[in-house]
């Protein structure tokens, strides 16, 4: 079930496309097309690292939301790819982009429909990061070596990833609380919570603790 | 008279001799805190790192709270990086459309770092003058860092209160703005005002990374 396409590198500063010739084919011998991203992804690949990349693997999937092609970055200054651009396998519309600084520990994520970034910490214990330092080729590659179905899930690195949640925010309340307080009075409080998951990794959790109406 | 005088010398030094023996204290074991031989070194530390948990309660109802951060290396404390993430006291609004949104509002605060006094509660002001933090309005719901550099206070020490002030409006009800990122703590970690007298009233603590430059390693 290799779906890698293609590992053409391909150079690109400002926007400007240079394929170059080296090939780094995973898996069998594939034919080895250019990879050929819209100028919006190559403008903003080159505005968000300011400094030459290239492009490397691609491969493509099935996400909740439909086939998909993704493709790895490395700017020219990191040896292993950190960046992963996630287009429509169809259309080749501009999904979404994520990109994993493995020095400072950070990850970045962007949504091309609404336009939000986000950007926090990486959990270092995480075992998805601890077993592959977030290399989401062999991710996409573990998913589709589970099958191509839509539903279920499969373990990566010992997490049961839900293939329901490709990239979505996960909402959930917590019990309402009463609190006393000193002036006798009673307020009500509620954690609300929001998962936010990325490549179908859980990237970061956000609670709201809320004043709430008692029962 | 040079005997005379040396005669004088002598009874001198023998007097304070006696007295000085008379004065002097047996120490048994001597016991050095600090190991003045090492060398400084600038150390980090990051409470509530993966953590965002948003006191929105607090937040929007302008209840004064203090954090207390500590067990930090003993030293000189250099500089203080702040965590700030949207919300909005609408719980409607907050939820709808998972937790996504098109504006943040601009958000002030002014920060005031209290020393801790012997009796665990608020000491001298470190900054006499509040820090401005201005957080911009913006699209992104990404967390904010904002570093801020303390060294020019010479403060010394292993832990401090820290007190934020929001002095921005927040009145509208459905609009984001950006609050200080706390996290679930194992001990009462954030002093309110309870009775006029400063408790420590919720388990949760500031998320503070914190540079101090110590011999503490």
């Amino acid at each position: 079930m290799v779906l890698i396409l293609s590992a053409n590198v391909f150079i690109s500063c400002s926007g400007d496309e240079a394929a170059m010739s080296k090939s780094q084919t995973s898996g069998k011998a594939l034919a080895t097309p250019k990879v050929n991203l819209s100028n919006t992804i190559n403008s903003f690949v080159s505005s968000f690292y300011n400094t030459q990349y290239i492009y490397g693997k691609q491969i493509e999937s099935i996400s909740d939301e439909g086939k998909i092609l993704v493709t790895e970055v490395s700017p020219l200054a990191d040896v292993r790819a950190r960046g992963y651009v996630v287009t429509n396998k169809d259309n080749g519309d501009f999904l979404y982009f994520i990109d994993v600084d493995r020095v400072n520990n950070t990850f970045s994520t962007y949504e091309a429909v609404t336009n939000i970034s986000d950007s926090d910490v990486i959990d270092v214990n995480d075992p998805i990061y601890v077993g592959n330092q977030y290399d989401m080729i062999e991710l996409i590659q573990a998913r589709n070596d589970f099958g191509l179905q839509k539903g279920g899930g499969f373990f990566f690195f010992g997490v049961n990833i839900d293939l329901g949640n490709f990239w979505t925010n996960e909402k959930s309340d917590g019990p309402i609380v009463k609190n006393l307080n000193a002036d006798g009075t009673v307020d009500c409080v509620q954690v609300k919570t929001v998962v936010k998951r990325r490549f179908w990794i859980k990237w970061s959790t956000t609670s709201h603790e809320v004043t709430v109406p008692c029962p | 008279m040079t005997f005379k005088f040396l005669l004088f010398k002598v009874v001198f030094f023998f007097a304070i001799t006696i007295l000085h023996a008379q004065d002097t204290v047996q120490m048994k074991e001597v016991l050095i805190e600090k190991d003045f031989t090492k060398k400084e070194k600038l150390k980090s530390v990051y409470f509530g790192k993966n953590s965002t948990y948003l006191l929105v309660n607090l937040f929007f109802d302008d209840i004064p709270e203090y954090y207390l951060v500590d067990n930090i290396p003993y030293g000189g404390i250099k500089e203080l990086t702040l965590f700030f993430c949207p919300s909005s006291k609408s719980t409607e609004i907050l939820m709808e459309n998972g937790y996504r949104f098109d504006k943040v509002n601009n958000t002030e605060f002014e920060l005031t770092i209290y020393k801790v006094s012997d009796e665990g509660s608020l000491g001298d002001k470190v900054n006499q003058v509040a820090i401005p933090i201005v957080l911009e309005q913006n699209k992104s719901d990404a967390t904010r860092k904002i570093k801020i550099d303390i060294s020019k206070y010479n403060f010394i020490g292993d832990k401090f209160f820290v007190f934020l002030k929001r002095i921005s409006d927040a009145s509208c009800y459905e609009c984001y703005y950006y609050l200080p990122v706390s996290y679930l703590a194992d001990r009462k970690l954030i002093y309110a005002y309870n009775k006029k007298e400063l408790m420590p009233l919720y388990t949760k603590g500031l998320r503070v990374k914190v540079q101090t430059l110590t011999r503490d390693y």
